[in-house]
């Protein structure tokens, strides 16, 4: 496995990511736990962390740079 | 190549599935499940698009173009202010027909309580009315012995301070007055104006004698041993009346729960409503309101006379209920039932017990089961345009039966004593619908009729079960007529 490979499944994975997480903190929210508005900086964990797990793994391919 | 998503064919089936229960079931609630549990799509959409990158990924099809992009993010993005906005709504407190954050500043404020002294009057001598005027607040009306009416309580003003609310408690005092025949108890919410919110929860306490006449917007009554009547009226209300001497009427735009026990005059119910439970009623029952919720009606000495709009017409007659009759919005059982017993509904499904004198049910659709425990069988005439009809004919009962299935069948345990005959309902070969018919008699008894449209009729010999077999001193040794032939 390239470094290129890891890169484009670490960036793949993150829109899913990001949408699960939306998903919980709204789910928690409703259910009666913290409200979104005070959980809402646990996306700006996530997306750093999958941003450092992408710097790690190298540099991907520009995103839409294939026809 | 980007391989294909499959997240837009799963959208419209989970969209479709829920459209397709919420048209079938009317107790789906679509928009309060769906403000609840929006966030569990979006956590589910985030699944499958992880588990199809990783497919992806390990079949080695994975490109740059298959991040999430613009358009799905939009999708999410509405998604979330949709969902957003459902539970908002959804949250709100609907009880004057529009949310709090539609009805003025009054939700910024802040609530004061303050107690209601309490006051007393001496009750006009012999039967006397009460006249609860109430607008927001709920009612405990307790008759004891003695002849002073006592009312005590405590009040809720919602204002910006407290200063404010003060003002509103004093120009809001609570009064009593006795006039003639009848004593008048007034909250006086009206006299408080601008944003300030008020409700009165009131305890009173009044001789036996007295009747009750309430009207009120928001809160529930609780009244207990008045021998007079009781008449509410109230745009949102439970109703929980016990031991009453006299008749009962009561009149709801809304309510959770309306309950009478033990009532010995006549009961009246108007409007809308959730959950019935009546027991124990003296005089005649009419029920003209519409109740979604579950309906429990018990031990009614004299006749039922329900005609609703509930999902379509319901009506019930019977002349007396010494057993009980059950009702949700898909479901109906009965049994002890003196009749001529008489249900004409839209969608209903029918068990039907022990019943006397006659047996009329009329239905769109629905299904009916009438299983009697015990001879003799009351003469029927069972209806129902789409639905099976199923009747338990109990050990020595004696009856003429007359099955129409159309684009059906007939299910038969009585064997030849049936005379079973099936025909085309067309003299075109092609088209393939037939009516069956059946008649025939055990011994010489009340004419059974049953009629269905598209369904099949079931026969059968009803089985004694523990609960429902006659006492032994009442088994006659008497055969089966049938197994005579």
């Amino acid at each position: 496995m390239t470094n290129a490979d890891w890169a484009t499944l670490v960036r793949a994975i993150r829109g899913p990511i990001l949408l699960i997480t939306v998903g919980t903190l709204f789910a928690i929210d409703h259910a009666g736990g913290y409200g979104f508005t005070r959980t809402w900086p646990v996306l700006i964990i996530v997306l750093g962390i999958l941003k450092l797990l992408e710097s790690t793994a190298g540099k991907g391919p520009v995103e839409g740079g294939l026809p | 190549m980007r391989p294909r998503s499959i997240i837009g064919p799963v959208l419209l089936i989970v969209l479709g599935v829920v459209f397709l229960l919420s048209n079938l079931r009317p107790e789906f609630r679509f928009f309060d499940i769906a403000a609840r549990f929006w966030p569990y799509l979006l956590i589910g959409w985030g699944g499958l698009r992880l588990i199809e990158v990783l497919i992806w990924f390990a079949r080695g099809k994975l490109t740059p173009n298959c991040y999430m992009r613009g358009g799905e993010w939009t999708l999410v993005v509405f998604l979330c202010l949709a969902g957003s906005g459902m539970f908002f709504l959804a949250r709100q407190d609907w009880r004057d027909g529009k949310p709090a954050f539609l009805r003025g500043i009054e939700v910024f404020g802040e609530s004061f309580d303050f107690p209601v002294a309490e006051q007393k009057v001496a009750a006009p001598a012999g039967a006397f009315r009460l006249i609860l005027d109430n607008q927001r607040g709920n009612a405990r009306i307790v008759a004891a012995d003695g002849n002073e009416i006592r009312v005590s309580g405590r009040k809720t003003i919602k204002a910006l301070s407290r200063s404010e609310a003060e003002a509103g408690d004093k120009a809001s005092a609570l009064e009593l007055i006795s006039q003639g025949g009848a004593v008048l108890v007034r909250t006086n919410q009206e006299r408080i104006t601008g944003d300030r919110r008020i409700s009165v929860d009131l305890e009173i306490l009044l001789p036996k004698a007295a009747s009750v006449e309430a009207r009120g917007r928001y809160g529930d009554f609780d009244i207990t041993g008045v021998n007079g009547n009781v008449d509410i009226g109230s745009d949102n209300a439970g109703v929980r009346v016990q031991n009453i001497g006299g008749n009962v009427r009561v009149e709801t735009r809304r309510s959770d729960i309306v309950r009478a026990v033990a009532v010995k005059g006549s009961v009246e119910l108007r409007g809308k409503g959730q959950d019935l439970e009546l027991d124990g009623i003296g005089g005649p029952v009419t029920i003209t309101a519409a109740y979604f919720g579950d309906m429990e009606l018990r031990n009614l000495a004299k006749p039922l006379r329900i005609d609703a709009d509930r999902n379509g017409t319901l009506q019930v007659e019977c002349e007396r209920l010494p057993g009980e009759i059950r009702m949700d919005l898909r479901n109906f059982t009965g049994s002890d039932i003196i009749g001529p017993f008489r249900l004409n509904a839209k969608s209903l499904d029918v068990q039907l017990g022990d019943v006397t004198q006659s047996v009329t049910i009329s239905l769109d659709r629905g299904d009916v089961e009438y299983r009697p425990t015990k001879p003799p069988v009351a003469k029927a005439d069972v209806r129902t345009r789409s639905g099976d009809i199923e009747f338990a004919a109990p050990a020595g009962a004696k009856f003429q039966l007359q099955a129409v299935a159309n684009r059906g069948d007939i299910d038969n345990d009585f064997g030849d004593l049936f005379r079973v005959e099936a025909r085309r309902q067309s003299e075109d070969r092609r088209d393939k619908r037939r009516t069956v018919t059946l008649s025939g008699s055990v011994g010489q008894g009340p004419s059974i009729t049953l009629t269905t449209d598209r369904g099949v009729i079931r026969l059968r010999k009803s089985e004694r079960t523990a609960a429902a077999a006659p006492k032994a001193s009442e088994i006659k040794p008497q055969p089966l007529e049938v197994e005579k032939q």
